[in-house]
């Protein structure tokens, strides 16, 4: 089920909102918990439900492993649960996500010709796998105490964060489902909970969604790029990535907070970044939480001397590449990433807004190959940027948002004036990027859901309810059939 | 205080949410562009112009008796010649590409909610190639509208492209004035027919295909047909009229190449045997004729049509002693002259053509 669906919004939330809170105020604690592991199942088996016996099955063993290296007498007996541990979530992520890209590989390599095999991808496993590696190594420091059964499968399944994080560690939640104070109704909670839901949900629908169809049609068209439209392609996918994850990741918090159970941010202003280092304390944060505290610490971090260093931070990106999907441009783009890391201090001489703008167009530049199809397709985009050509393609592509708004205005246009209804559209588009360096610039979620009550604005409530509706409207269009294909 | 200030933004927020959902719904459900609540709004004429859209809605809604079904071929006919030739009312069921199980589909909802008088079916012989059993409603369609779930509605009533984008069309086009409502779906104004048109949408295959066992097709074939004949037999009060549209030399020369020839012709030939014997099936074929066939100008592509091809087929329709309807006597005449035709075609006019253009 996604957050941004009629049936989350109007039956799942207001369902699950409900139960919970009835069973707490009724003393069923642990039926309240029950009753919380049930709806995230059904949440996540909503589109999918092979997809729940096999997390289940990954849940069950993984919790397996954690019970046997937190009892586990002996230092040997410990590592030996530990690693067949960690082999498991990572042979359960290998399997299911890399058999094809490795049998691709194998391939090419040997020129062999291997089928791909039909293997089911259970959505979210890059994340459970990673807070089930995360859980097992802390219980392997002996950081926790094991807790039952269903407290780690709620951990795990609690639907705010089981699609697309954030990545959490135990300590951060399991303590809060027995906390008194979260499983009772708290308006001032609430009322921020929604605040930060309908704000990621309208970053999602309203801003991503509009700049995704845009950009969809930059990428279906490469050759056609030239220096503008590449260049808009670059930024534009950005902050369509950068709106499309944080106003997912705004909606999780929003909803941890509905509930009680809250979760932490995921990003902290990644734009206003002045080295790509510092891109990546405030980007996905809690992924370079994880790759920090579990790879690139035990690799030695940067304790062991300059080379070590490198090596390890190369490793680390190469890896989150590799984590981000299964293809060889995500392991150039985790490269890349590498690359900007080490080369951080490179600009510390130069003033900050300057090392702000390097740094934001060496991650668009970088993310280029997150989104492109392949390594080739990523460097014809750059060429494209550097080609210091124009041949008005930016026109098409402004064409290709289609803003339903402001329909009656172009339908005006092309009929009374056509030859303006490009520049028209060209306007849509910078305004577009205008709205979003305005919301780029504007307070984080974080703190204007904090500044709720303490800066009181007139008619916060009534806007808040206009973004909110326009979003619920933004969820379904409709669609042009293409009408010659028979 | 705070707390207050919470209760009363919460409130706020909820009450302002609610009462603009409430308002697009209502302005939707009032103006309803899909039809999917009800008819037209008095005195507004129907805008019908997104088939997946607005069909099922005119076919459950509308006030009608008769149902002129049909693919892409269908939309260009004028709902009004049919309602001036035959004096009927008649709303229109297109689905383009569509299959004989995606039209039974529209007729069934048509029989199931309207007494019908008469049902002008487009009969394309490629639309008897689909698999019988399944029509076109899938994840791809906007399945809300079809099926009678009305949770699902809110995909209808919070729609922001129906708020946009549908309701103002449906104001300017009634403001305007002249808005043809027989018009329904009509795309030909916006396309050139001539053969130079024609020929830019046609690549010839190098090589010819031999052709298609009957085995691999025979069985499709058939169960469409059983679609068709179970709903002649079916509505013994319904006046069946199958038009078979007339496709350009360069979609005969394009079956002979890809092997399928030999499957169109023998569709002909079963179309007859299996619909004939019913007195309310009347079969109109316009498939061999010549003037039209050969002359590219009359097409786009090598298998749309002008409009003046659909009124020429309304008007002959009506026609009680029209030389294209099919009768027991003259069935195996038009289904060699047919053949003759596509052999001419094949072996002499297509290669002309071809060698002409290449020069």
């Amino acid at each position: 089920m996604l957050f941004h669906s009629h049936i989350f919004i109007f039956l799942f939330l207001p369902l699950t909102l409900a139960g919970w809170y009835l069973l707490n105020r009724y003393q069923h604690k642990k039926l309240a918990q029950g009753y919380l592991i049930g709806m995230s199942l059904w949440f996540y088996g909503y589109f999918d439900f092979s997809c729940l016996w096999i997390f289940l099955a990954e849940c069950l063993i993984g919790y397996f492993f954690c019970i046997q290296v937190c009892r586990a007498k002996s230092d040997l007996l410990k590592k030996i649960l530990f690693f067949s541990g960690c082999l498991f979530h990572l042979g359960a992520l290998g399997y299911f996500k890399y058999t094809n890209f490795f049998l691709e590989n194998v391939n090419a390599l040997f020129g062999a010709d291997y089928p791909f095999l039909s293997i089911v991808l259970p959505v979210g496993i890059s994340f459970y796998t990673f807070q089930q590696l995360a859980y097992l190594s802390d219980c392997f420091r002996g950081e926790y105490e094991a807790c039952s059964f269903w407290e780690y499968l709620l951990f795990l399944a609690y639907f705010p964060q089981i699609l697309q994080g954030p990545i959490l560690l135990g300590k951060e939640l399991i303590p809060q489902f027995s906390q008194e104070r979260n499983t009772r109704f708290e308006i001032e909670r609430f009322t921020k909970g929604v605040f930060h839901f309908v704000i990621g949900l309208s970053k999602k629908v309203l801003l991503a969604d509009t700049l995704a169809r845009a950009v969809d049609f930059g990428y279906e068209n490469i050759p056609l790029l030239d220096s503008p439209s590449a260049l808009f392609l670059a930024v534009g996918y950005m902050l369509e990535l950068y709106f499309d994850f944080s106003g997912y990741c705004d909606m999780a918090v929003g909803i941890g907070k509905m509930i009680g159970i809250e979760i932490p941010e995921n990003f902290d202003a990644p734009f206003r970044s002045v080295s790509v280092r510092d891109f990546w304390r405030r980007w996905h944060i809690t992924l370079g939480r994880f790759f920090t505290k579990y790879v690139y610490i035990p690799l030695g971090g940067s304790r062991k001397g300059k080379v070590r260093t490198i090596r390890n931070t190369l490793i680390v990106f190469l890896l989150s590449g590799l984590w981000h999907g299964a293809s060889w441009n995500f392991v150039f783009w985790g490269f890349l990433h590498g690359i900007g890391v080490l080369a951080s201090g490179l600009t510390d001489s130069f003033n900050r807004r300057v090392r702000q703008v390097l740094t934001f167009f060496y991650v668009c530049f970088a993310f280029v190959f997150f989104r492109a199809a392949s390594i080739g397709e990523g460097f014809s985009v750059l060429k494209a940027v550097f080609s210091f050509r124009w041949n008005g393609f930016l026109f098409q592509i402004a064409e290709s948002l289609d803003i339903s708004e402001v329909y009656v205005f172009t339908k005006a246009l092309s009929m009374k004036a056509p030859v303006l209804l490009q520049w028209a559209q060209l306007c849509m588009l910078i305004l577009l990027l205008a709205v979003c360096a305005v919301v780029l610039l504007k307070k984080k979620t974080a703190v204007m859901a904090e500044e709720m009550g303490v800066h009181v604005k007139r008619g916060q409530a009534v806007l808040l309810a206009v973004l909110f509706v326009w979003s619920i409207l933004s969820m379904t269009g409709v669609s042009t059939f293409l009408y010659f294909t028979f | 205080m705070k707390e207050q200030f919470f209760h009363r933004f919460l409130k706020r927020f909820l009450l302002a949410a609610a009462a603009l959902l409430l308002a697009v719904a209502v302005l939707v459900i009032l103006f309803d562009p899909f039809y999917h609540f009800h008819g037209p709004l008095f005195g507004l004429k129907a805008v019908v112009t997104k088939s997946e859209y607005q069909c099922i809605g005119t076919i459950r809604n509308f006030s009608y008796d008769s149902v002129l079904c049909g693919s892409s071929t269908a939309e260009n006919y004028n709902n009004r010649w049919f309602n001036e030739l035959f004096g009927a009312k008649t709303v229109k069921a297109i689905k383009s590409s569509g299959n004989a199980a995606d039209l039974c589909y529209y007729l069934q909802e048509a029989f199931d909610g309207h007494e019908v008088k008469n049902v002008f079916y487009s009969l394309d012989l490629f639309s008897l190639e689909g698999d019988p059993q399944k029509n076109f409603l899938d994840d791809t369609m906007p399945l809300y509208l079809y099926d009678k779930n009305p949770f699902n509605d809110v995909k209808y009533l919070w729609n922001k492209d129906v708020l946009f984008e549908e309701i103002p069309y449906l104001l300017a086009m009634n403001l305007a004035g002249d808005y043809d409502e027989g018009a329904s779906y009509n795309w030909w104004e916006y396309k050139t027919f001539s053969a130079k048109e024609a020929l830019s949408h046609y690549e010839r295959a190098e090589t010819i295909q031999p052709e298609i066992p009957k085995e691999q097709y025979e069985a499709r074939l058939e169960g469409n047909l059983d679609l068709l004949e179970e709903m002649v037999a079916a509505h013994p009060e319904t006046e069946f009229s199958f038009l078979l549209p007339p496709y350009s030399l360069l979609w005969w020369d394009n079956a002979y190449r890809n092997g399928q020839a030999g499957e169109y012709l023998y569709a002909r030939r079963r179309i007859f045997e299996r619909l004939l014997p019913y007195a309310n099936a009347r079969i109109f074929d316009f498939q061999a004729k010549e003037e039209v066939v050969l002359d590219l100008d009359n097409y786009m592509d090598p298998i749309h049509f002008s409009q003046e091809i659909n009124h020429w087929m309304a008007v002959e329709a009506a026609s009680s002693d029209s030389a294209f309807l099919v009768k027991k006597e003259n069935a195996e005449g038009k289904i060699t002259k047919m053949e003759e035709l596509f052999f001419r075609i094949v072996s002499e006019e297509a290669d002309r053509l071809f060698e002409s253009k290449d020069s």
